[in-house]
């Protein structure tokens, strides 16, 4: 495959071609052909052959970002943005994920904001908006756009361990319990499958180490929420 | 002799020495070259900022986030999949419940959908004064007979379980449409009331639909 897709590069070199090799090898979904470096590669290509190409400077920063180069990645997605705008508007919570690792609450909180209005029901837009609510001290906020999510997805261990998180900050301790029981439950149905479609751009081959710190996290939570609960009890 | 032998000896024994580090840096160097091909044939997993990453809430509790929709081909697979309520069912606190549409309706996407409404159907009605379009409510023509003439009743009705039509003369008729050449009434000799009554679906709204048509007698103007 790979020898091919250098040979027809060679011969005929194209944007769209350059950028259909490297979504073939950013496809966490394809662990035989997943290779962020060669991605990489072929979308620098593309956007050397056509920098207006719609998503390639979005997987360029997806690529940065997942390396953790959250400088560069923001620079990149900014560029995608002022070009394409709403025609990407994914475009806006790869921005929002950026800030927030970033700690730039106000712009991700924002940035979020604009996203959920193309994809109202998406349940990991609406998990990480309230990741940095949450971080920009809004948990009651955080409380409600985890609801409205467990509304469309009652067992969605992100929902269900931010939704946990956020009732857990407002002291409904009650209910955070609950919330965080049922997390640890469905983040221990989780498969590799259902984790590497929550992270596309992860490599296959992490999805178990992924899924044990997710379900490790879920389970710390429960623990720390059980303590509290049993001492508000008694008291 | 002694001293050329040893000489002979020290010579093979250097040649012997010299042999063996040969050899071994030999296989030295094959061992390198197959650890240096075998590696680069080994994918090192890629870990990314995102695999062990929770973030912690101002009391200390782990945030997961996810990334799905960063994927250019993820719009709107990520309002679906992961936790959802399987098809057929719906939330209800935090359990799925089955939904069990009323009698007559149809589950569609997690939607119960009411059985159509009766509806009534055109067509060229035909008549020997005359062919004219018929809307499928219920027509009689003409409406103005001499005492004892027939008419012909006309009526076309879609997504109801049966009709009725019957007149205050003693006509009746069951079916849902009377055919393009309407049914031929019996003797008119009186003001009379074709009345249709048609039942809807089973669940339909409105449940039952009837509609009226009169006829009447050309007065008679007898001179004196």
């Amino acid at each position: 495959m790979r020898a091919e897709e250098n040979i027809v590069w060679a011969v005929s070199p194209s944007a769209p071609r350059a950028f259909a090799y490297g979504e073939r090898h950013f496809d966490a979904t394809d662990p035989g052909e997943y290779d962020v470096n060669r991605a990489e590669y072929f979308f620098k290509l593309a956007a050397a052959e056509d920098p207006t190409l719609p998503y390639v400077y979005h997987e360029l920063a997806r690529i940065d970002f997942l390396r953790g180069y959250f400088r560069s990645a923001l620079a990149k997605i900014d560029f995608q943005i002022s070009m394409h705008g709403d025609n990407t508007p994914n475009s806006y919570y790869i921005r929002g994920l950026i800030e927030g690792y970033m700690g730039n609450y106000t712009a991700s909180i924002a940035d979020y904001r604009h996203f959920l209005q193309f994809d109202s029901t998406d349940w990991a837009a609406m998990n990480d908006y309230a990741w940095v609510l949450l971080k920009a001290h809004r948990a009651q906020e955080a409380v409600d756009v985890t609801k409205k999510g467990l509304a469309l997805f009652p067992y969605n261990p992100w929902l269900l361990n931010t939704n946990a998180t956020a009732l857990y900050e407002i002291g409904d301790i009650k209910h955070a319990y609950l919330q965080a029981q049922l997390a640890v439950s469905m983040s221990n149905t989780l498969t590799e499958s259902s984790w590497l479609h929550a992270y596309p751009g992860n490599d296959p081959q992490v999805a178990v180490q992924g899924i044990e710190t997710f379900q490790k996290a879920a389970a710390d939570n429960m623990h720390t929420i059980r303590l509290a609960f049993a001492s508000s009890t008694v008291q | 002799m002694r001293m050329d032998t040893g000489g002979n000896s020290s010579a093979v024994g250097i040649k012997k020495s010299f042999r063996n580090e040969l050899v071994a840096v030999a296989v030295l160097l094959v061992v390198a070259a197959l650890t240096l091909v075998f590696s680069s044939h080994v994918q090192k997993p890629f870990a990314s900022a995102e695999v062990q990453f929770t973030d912690a809430s101002a009391h200390g509790l782990a945030i997961v986030p996810a990334s799905c929709p960063s994927s250019p081909h993820y719009v709107g697979d990520c309002s679906g999949g992961v936790g959802a309520c399987p098809s057929g069912q719906r939330q209800d606190g935090n359990t799925c419940t089955q939904i069990t549409c009323p009698s007559g309706w149809t589950l569609q996407a997690n939607d119960c959908i009411p059985p159509a409404s009766i509806g009534f159907v055109s067509f060229t009605a035909l008549n020997p004064n005359g062919n004219f379009n018929a809307s499928g409510n219920l027509q009689v023509f003409p409406i103005l007979v001499r005492s004892g003439d027939s008419i012909r009743v006309y009526w076309n009705v879609a997504n109801a379980t049966g009709c009725t039509v019957s007149g205050t003369n003693g006509d009746s008729w069951t079916a849902n449409l009377s055919g393009d050449a309407g049914q031929t009434s019996g003797p008119i000799t009186a003001q009379t009331v074709y009345t249709m009554v048609c039942e809807g679906l089973v669940g339909a709204s409105p449940p039952e639909v009837q509609q009226s048509q009169t006829i009447n007698i050309v007065p008679v103007f007898n001179e004196r």
